[in-house]
């Protein structure tokens, strides 16, 4: 009665009981918000075994919920060990701080990102940003990114509104989408880039 | 079993996420750095399997979103250890 | 099962992911829309100050500004109760909970007690453990019946879906906040700050209900 599930799904379970088990005798906090991220994976196991497109529409968004969560998790720690204001160092390899291979690494994943657009694009291109923002310790304008960020994003969900009520001008609601999406998800992950660069929010 | 039913990429990632977990679950030596790169094991594991069912998209968002997890693991890290890092 | 929970009064279609509109689902809607508004005009409480020894008090006034982010969490808390309460699809209500939970820790999290914090934290791992079986339930139903519109399991013309999916399900709703992971939540409610700490509690009640109405669906 388990349809397309093949035998991978008993495997998975059992890396799962394996993990929910280590996390259940560990005492330590941080050693516990480690294993959290063990226990995402065979979450994300299990999704994937579905193995159609659906499986895929299903992982986006529980990673999105995961990423948020840790960063919440991550926050609450840090205020509650009364270890917030313990500087962080950055990268002080002489080759990410002064060469050019940096740039040119960060100028393919922004424009590879840019063209696969939609939110593995976005994703990828943040990557790119935040890994510059993060060799050269760059300072931003952090009120007009947020601006620009929500914009982007209120252009997305207006053409989802266009995809739904006026389906037949579905192709300008499509390049609306892809963009807001993209320009969204860079803004906010390249803001993680500049907060491990400056070393406090 | 019927081993020659499944593509080989399919085993090869099941057997690496099982192995991937317990090598996290109980690491030697037992302290933070060391589980965090065991982690590394079973994200590889999962990105094969997503191969095998040609799930290219959610693969590279797995990709992307696990280095900014593990920003994020470092930063907490560096902060416990009262920021004498890298 | 036919009309658990009476006809549909009104479906709402975006796509293929119905917004379904039942007499328990309005119910359950309308306290959830009545208490964010509560929590949208009102003041935040007065912190009270007996003397010792004698009947007198002294209160103190908090203004609304200091508490800015609180209130801001706790509506977004409302609105993903709202959201869970009406929505259609499996997979925006596991979506639904995971979000309550989030906002839940974002709702204590500026208080400056220990106490509280490591309440949070602790909540917060379970709170992020019980996604697994929450997402793992979802995928099953995915499998096992090919749909995940509540409309089309309930109409009865699909494959049966299994036990585990409905038990994870459940499991991944009471890890969100029933006992017996309720005792981080209440410690967690030792924070000053009513009326937006209640939030907390009358949105893990909300989606447990609608949850058992989701379950018996299928």
């Amino acid at each position: 009665m388990w349809g397309q599930y093949s035998y991978g799904i008993l495997v998975v379970l059992v890396a799962g009981v394996i993990a929910f088990f280590a996390l259940a005798i560990e005492t330590d906090d941080l050693h516990r918000f480690l294993l959290l991220d063990l226990v995402e994976i065979t979450a994300l196991g299990v999704i994937a075994l579905l193995g159609t497109d659906l499986a895929e529409a299903l992982i986006l968004p529980g990673l999105t919920v995961g990423i948020a969560e840790q960063l919440a998790l991550s926050q609450i720690y840090c205020t509650k060990e009364r270890i917030m204001q313990n500087p962080v160092k950055g990268l002080n390899i002489e080759v990410i701080a002064k060469a050019d291979a940096p740039l040119i690494i960060s100028m393919f994943l922004v424009v590879y990102g840019l063209i696969l657009s939609g939110f593995t694009g976005g994703g990828v291109a943040g990557l790119g940003l935040v890994f510059f923002f993060m060799s050269r310790g760059y300072r931003e304008d952090l009120n007009l990114l947020e601006m620009a960020s929500g914009i982007s994003w209120a252009l997305w969900i207006f053409a989802f509104f266009c995809f739904m009520f006026l389906p037949q001008y579905w192709f300008i609601a499509l390049m609306c989408a892809a963009v807001g999406i993209v320009l969204k998800v860079t803004v906010k992950m390249s803001l993680v880039g500049t907060m491990w660069g400056n070393g406090n929010d | 079993m019927m081993i020659a039913e499944y593509p080989p990429e399919f085993l090869i990632g099941l057997v690496i996420l099982v192995i991937g977990t317990i090598a996290t679950a109980f690491p030697r030596p037992k302290d933070y750095l060391t589980r965090l790169i065991n982690l590394e094991i079973p994200g590889w594991g999962l990105l094969l399997v997503m191969l095998s069912y040609n799930e290219a998209l959610a693969l590279f968002t797995f990709g992307a979103i696990s280095v900014l997890s593990t920003y994020i693991y470092v930063r907490v890290m560096q902060k416990k250890a009262g920021g004498a890092g890298t | 099962m036919t009309n658990l929970a009476g006809v549909p009064y009104y479906i709402l279609e975006f796509g293929d992911e119905l917004v379904y509109f039942t007499p328990y689902t309005i119910t359950l809607f309308l306290l959830a829309l009545t208490f964010t508004i509560f929590v949208l005009i009102s003041m935040p409480e007065r912190q009270v100050d007996i003397a010792f020894g004698g009947d007198a008090y002294t209160t103190k006034v908090i203004s609304v500004s200091e508490m800015r982010f609180r209130r801001f969490m706790a509506i977004a808390c409302g609105l993903a109760s709202m959201g869970a309460m009406v929505t259609g699809d499996i997979f925006n209500f596991t979506l639904f909970t995971a979000m309550v939970g989030i906002t839940n820790v974002g709702i204590v999290a500026a208080v400056k007690s220990p106490h509280v914090q490591n309440a949070a934290y602790q909540y917060g791992l379970v709170a992020l453990s019980a996604t697994v079986p929450l997402f793992g339930g979802a995928a099953i139903y995915a499998a096992a019946t090919g749909s995940l519109s509540m409309i089309e399991l309930a109409k009865g013309a699909l494959p049966a879906v299994p036990f585990v999916a409905k038990a994870f399900l459940v499991l991944g709703v009471i890890g969100e906040g029933m006992a017996p992971f309720y005792a981080a939540k209440a410690e967690m409610f030792r924070a000053p700050g009513a009326p937006y700490v209640i939030m907390c509690s009358l949105s893990s009640l909300l989606i447990f209900l609608r949850v058992i109405e989701v379950v018996m669906l299928g």
